[in-house]
């Protein structure tokens, strides 16, 4: 350890020296040069202020425009609403139930999501003329391309469920719509409804 | 081990002015461009007609709003600044150091019957009272803002030895119709140009390096399906394989692209050909609920930054063609996305979300430290400059997506469109010959 730090000493006064010597030699070169340089010199100090300085200004000048910040939810309180959500879903008929929800950047089928689903297949096996497309949709946070993948597996694990249970896989088509038709309400009940495999009737 | 620490940054410290200090005269300092702006004149144009001068900033006020756009300057106008000539006899130096400046630029212009237009540029070093270029253009007087632009570059070029980017474009996504559709712009926010009426939902233009092509999802047959098209013919080809056809990314080197489908169920990424024909898999198939997409490749083609959920949420990874390996880049934040790769090849720019909100950071190729260059509202789809000195990305700062820039610093943030509705997905086109 000790030995480290004599040997960084070393290797900074030995830098220091070159450094030096540089600012002789360039003296030699070019006597324009070296008046540039020294006026630059102090500079150097400058700069490390002003860099802290305009990162402080662009702060207070970024805070100007009107602020429309997301309204912070914790995640727990935004599971909850999903939840829920989705226990309203299962209590319906089969042929009502429109939407399956999805917790955030997910696409699990929640306990209540399948008991809706199992419904939604009683319905189908009875109805067996009526196909449907099932729609994948996000919220608006999260990035437009990658919410168009993820709306397709919402609509792939919802149709597979289906499929699984018994369903001709030719009834059922999938599309994804990413946050496309997401509302933007900034709040975890809109965030939750947008979040969403939908059926429609084809 | 604190000492060391400092011992170290001091030791680091020394070795920048070091090379600061070891290299030739350097006008623009490369470490720290942007808050240290070197302070240029450019006084009002003047027609030149017979000996004397009239005075006409049409000109000079081009070139200082061009200039501007590198952020390199601190550019003073000086109207009605009387200067005898245009040549190095008719400056006073002294004067003109006294100002503070430290370069020049003198313009003269005439234009003859034929509407042909003559202009003279000249670059000096007030400090060395050296002239360190002087150019000549001739043209019709509709092309001045190419002519403006060609001075402009030289400039640049001759203080960065870089291209810069006066020959670049943008392209974005606007919703000024009430559809989503593709347009483009220069990189100034000029000369707008809306290339897609699909009337539908249209996002994620991509164009290929020489400006020729643009590649974009669009939802004209009711699901995400891929677009390639050839600017200049107006050709163009379809992938509209089932599910998921989008993130079109051009290779640096060759005419082909690249883009994420879901055709196998998991969500993949292909190498494609202009005419849409399906070259090979480029992500190997981990599982049925895969997905990998969002590709940028490394300037000489031989990696690829993706993002992929295979870590359960979606984050960066590169893939290194050569020795087929696979290596996650990002391990802070749990939702990183749209990775772009540096010109330089050294950096790559990201959009992450943090607590509900999504911000530009830009990391090393080793992943750690990343910074982020972005604070307020939301901040997504980053997207470089031709020679890596600044950033397009959209932001929603100002209540509405719109479209800003950047220096790769995260300083001079400032909007660059003016323009109705929405505008998101800005995608920097190269400098287009």
């Amino acid at each position: 350890m000790k030995w480290q730090i004599r040997l960084l000493s070393i290797i900074i006064i030995v830098s220091m020296v070159f450094f030096v010597s540089c600012g002789t030699k360039s003296t030699t070169e070019d006597d324009n040069i070296q008046v540039e340089q020294k006026k630059d010199e102090p500079k150097k100090d400058e700069v490390k202020k002003d860099e802290n300085k305009t990162e402080k200004k662009d702060v207070v000048k970024k805070d100007e425009p009107k602020k429309e910040e997301p309204k912070k939810v914790k995640k727990e309180v935004e599971d909850k609403v999903t939840k829920d959500i989705n226990k309203a879903e299962k209590k319906k008929v089969g042929v009502d139930i429109k939407n399956i929800y999805f917790e955030f950047d997910s696409f699990v089928l929640t306990g209540d999501a399948q008991d809706a689903l199992k419904k939604k297949y009683d319905w189908l096996t009875e109805e067996t003329d009526i196909n449907v497309e099932i729609q994948g949709h996000c919220d608006e946070r999260g990035t437009t391309e990658y919410n168009i993948a993820l709306g397709q597996k919402r609509a792939d694990r919802t149709k597979e469920f289906l499929i699984n249970m018994g369903i001709d896989s030719s009834r059922i088509t999938t599309v994804s719509f990413g946050e496309e038709q997401a509302t933007k309400a900034g709040t975890a009940e809109e965030w939750v409804k947008n979040r969403r495999a939908y059926f429609e009737q084809k | 081990m604190l000492k060391k620490i400092n011992l170290f940054v001091m030791l680091i410290f020394f070795l920048i002015l070091h090379s600061v200090y070891a290299t030739d005269y350097e006008y623009i300092e490369i470490k720290n461009p942007y808050l240290n702006k070197i302070p240029i004149g450019i006084p009002s144009s003047a027609v030149i007609s017979g000996g004397s001068l009239i005075e006409d900033s049409s000109v000079s006020d081009l070139l200082s709003e061009t200039l501007a756009f590198t952020n390199y300057f601190k550019i003073d106008k000086l109207p009605g600044e009387k200067i005898n000539g245009v040549l190095i006899k008719d400056l006073n130096f002294k004067k003109l150091r006294e100002k503070g400046y430290e370069l020049f630029i003198t313009c003269g212009f005439s234009i003859n019957k034929s509407k042909v237009l003559r202009i003279e540029f000249r670059l000096f070093d007030v400090v060395r009272e050296k002239r360190l270029l002087g150019k000549i253009y001739k043209s019709y007087y509709t092309e001045k803002r190419n002519i403006v632009r060609r001075f402009a570059t030289n400039v640049v070029k001759y203080l960065t030895g870089k291209d810069g980017f006066f020959n670049s474009k943008i392209a974005f996504v606007s919703k000024v119709t009430g559809h989503k559709e593709v347009y483009t712009c220069d990189f100034d926010g000029k000369n707008i140009k809306q290339i897609t009426n699909h009337k539908s939902i249209t996002l994620t233009p991509a164009m290929s390096i020489d400006g020729r092509w643009i590649a974009y999802t669009s939802y004209i047959k009711g699901k995400p399906d891929l677009y390639i098209r050839n600017l200049k013919n107006n050709t163009g080809f379809t992938v509209s394989k089932k599910g998921v056809n989008i993130t079109p990314a051009w290779l640096p080197n060759q005419k082909k692209l690249a883009a994420s489908l879901s055709y196998t169920n998991d969500q993949g990424i292909y190498l494609i050909n202009t005419n849409g024909r399906i070259v090979k898999r480029l992500t190997k198939k981990w599982s049925k609920w895969g997905i990998d997409l969002s590709p940028t490749f490394s300037p000489d083609g031989k990696r690829m930054a993706f993002v992929s959920n295979r870590s359960g949420m979606p984050q960066i990874f590169i893939k290194n063609f050569e020795d087929k390996s696979v290596r996650r880049l990002t391990y802070f934040g749990r939702y990183n996305t749209s990775p772009k790769w540096s010109p330089t090849g050294d950096k790559i720019i990201y959009s992450s979300m943090a607590k509900g909100k999504i911000d530009i950071f830009m990391t090393e190729l080793n992943g750690e430290e990343p910074v982020m260059l972005t604070t307020t509202g939301d901040n997504e789809s980053p997207s470089w400059s031709p020679d890596g000195t600044h950033i397009v990305f959209s932001s929603r700062r100002e209540g509405v997506d719109k479209i800003y820039i950047m220096t790769l610093f995260g300083t001079d943030q400032r909007r660059l469109l003016e323009m109705e509705g929405k505008q998101t997905s800005p995608f920097w086109s190269g400098n287009i010959k």
